[in-house]
């Protein structure tokens, strides 16, 4: 009965929170999800200026700038949504509603961490491939998208070397980026206080990870780089960094679940 | 019934308040006078649960509203001095956060909302300072809390929207409330605040209701010149005196008067009152 009178009280703070959440963020999500449609309009302009008229996206260049497109969104939507709430007369009115802080913290993670980011990569993913079924000529094979993911999230790759199909532990390396960058976001969401928060999380995410590619470089070179490409340290890197993703986003959570519970204003 | 016991609160080395202890009951009206800085919005937060006291601790109905209960929070309301501005027309806002509160009632949201002349059709996000602040005062009555905190509630109220005020809180509360209104601007809350508490630096000056205020003081509206007077004041067609009860006369408690009464007197006043 208690745990029926739970989920219902859970179901209701989390369709209010989801309500918010998609008002204060659709300008973000549409702004950015429609990237594909704003750099087709931007390659067909620099066509227009230059007279060409056999002008062709570069499948391979914009594949990258869309993946940091996806990062920047992860990382700042839970900050849209919920950065105000270190705010007095916006966190007043959060933290005193109505609810557990269980279920605050649940549905604010799972709004942040997994609705928002599928959400994202829809639009994105659906913007991409319109722009390809309107203009296929304008592309060289596949979409920016279909390009990046068929690279990143193929499972069996033929090795030349072996002569055989192998594992390629690569697919799994994107795989939990989207929610770890989220938990970051949300955790610059509570963790300052005031000021450009976007900005803050940003550079703060910069430096660290600048800081741990400077140290695997340094582990890399001090153990001898070449070993770590032999395919079965290949896989041990890949599951490493499935790991390493995970653990970050648990601590990030871990960090907001704490952090809303002692919060004062 | 709200006990805090040995209460203290300090923004780093500034001590804000130290040692309160105080009981509050069902069925009354607090207001909570002070100047300002003295700790009025700190003592409300530390009741409604925003902050945790340093020392001392906070008891409502055998919660502690630090631990942010659900049952405990579904039972208070507390209505900041600064408004959040929200996209959405004030009846959708009503709709959408009042089913959080068990007692909340759409009908007197309504009628609150008409009592203070504001229309609940409007968006929240287009409305004047004050008819936001009216239509959070709305909400906070329509949510029928046991208890109800306001921080300077009547601040960016016009004139007749104060006397609004006043008469809907007496009409929308519930008889068996604890309501706590901080304000600096005493006159805006006259006739319907009993007991009267007033903070000073780190202190209580003064827990007390109007029949004991009028046991023990005198308010004399007459021109009459009184020697033993603690304070005077030309109003608007005389003058208003305030003197130790000591023939046990009737009179009509002047808040403002009493203030400034008892900040000129804080300890012989503290010690009347402490008896």
């Amino acid at each position: 009965m208690k745990a029926k009178c739970n989920l219902k009280n859970f179901g209701r703070y989390f369709l209010h929170d989801l309500k918010e959440a998609l008002s204060k963020s659709w300008p973000i999500t549409l702004t950015m999800a429609m990237y594909p449609v704003l750099n087709f309009l931007i390659y067909a302009y620099i066509g227009y200026l230059q007279q060409d008229p056999y002008w062709l996206i570069d499948t391979y260049s914009i594949s990258w700038i869309y993946e940091g497109i996806a990062i920047l969104y992860f990382l700042f939507v839970p900050i849209t949504c919920y950065g105000r709430y270190t705010e007095k007369t916006e966190g007043a009115g959060f933290i005193l509603l109505p609810s557990s802080h269980t279920t605050r913290f649940a549905s604010m993670a799972v709004i942040s961490v997994i609705i928002l980011p599928v959400i994202f990569i829809v639009i994105f993913m659906t913007a991409d491939y319109m722009i390809f079924l309107a203009a296929p000529e304008r592309f060289a094979n596949e979409t920016p998208l279909l390009n990046k993911i068929s690279a990143d999230l193929k499972f069996f790759t033929f090795d030349r070397k072996l002569h055989a199909m192998t594992v390629n532990f690569g697919f799994m390396s994107g795989l939990f980026i989207p929610f770890m960058v989220s938990s970051a976001g949300l955790c610059g969401a509570w963790l300052y206080r005031k000021g450009n928060k976007h900005a803050k999380t940003f550079l703060t995410c910069a430096l660290s990870f600048i800081t741990l590619m400077a140290i695997l470089i340094l582990i890399a070179e001090k153990t001898g780089s070449a070993r770590w490409f032999i395919p079965e340290n290949v896989g041990i890197m890949a599951i490493s960094w499935v790991i390493f993703q995970i653990f970050c986003a648990i601590c990030c959570l871990g960090y907001v679940y704490l952090r809303t519970k002692k919060i004062e204003f | 019934m709200i006990t805090i016991k040995d209460l203290g609160f300090s923004y780093g080395e500034r001590n804000v308040l130290k040692n309160i202890n105080m009981t509050l009951e069902e069925g009354r009206i607090y207001g909570l006078l002070g100047e300002n800085g003295v700790g009025k919005t700190t003592l409300l937060t530390l009741l409604c649960g925003l902050k945790k006291p340093q020392e001392g601790s906070v008891d409502a109905d055998g919660h502690t509203p630090f631990k942010r209960e659900t049952e405990l929070l579904s039972s208070q309301y507390y209505l900041s001095d600064d408004v959040a501005t929200v996209n959405m027309k004030a009846i959708d806002y009503a709709a959408d956060y009042g089913r959080f509160w068990e007692g909340f009632s759409m009908e007197k949201f309504v009628s609150a909302m008409k009592d203070l002349e504001t229309d609940p059709q409007l968006k929240m996000n287009k409305m004047s300072y004050g008819q936001l602040k009216k239509t959070y005062i709305s909400f906070a009555l329509a949510c029928n809390a046991k208890f109800l905190y306001m921080d300077e509630p009547t601040n960016g109220l016009d004139i007749p929207s104060k006397a609004q005020f006043r008469k809907a809180v007496t009409k929308y509360t519930r008889e068996d409330s604890i309501i706590v209104i901080s304000t600096h601007q005493v006159r805006d809350l006259e006739n319907i605040i009993d007991p009267i508490i007033i903070l000073d630096r780190q202190d209580v000056l003064l827990n007390a209701t109007i029949e004991e205020i009028s046991k023990k003081l005198h308010f004399d509206y007459t021109n009459n010149r009184r020697p033993d007077s603690l304070y005077s004041e030309m109003i608007p067609g005389g003058s208003i005196q305030v003197s130790l009860n000591t023939d046990e006369q009737d009179s009509k408690v002047n808040i403002e008067a009493l203030f400034n009464t008892v900040h000129l007197h804080k300890e012989l006043i503290k010690g009347i009152f402490s008896k």
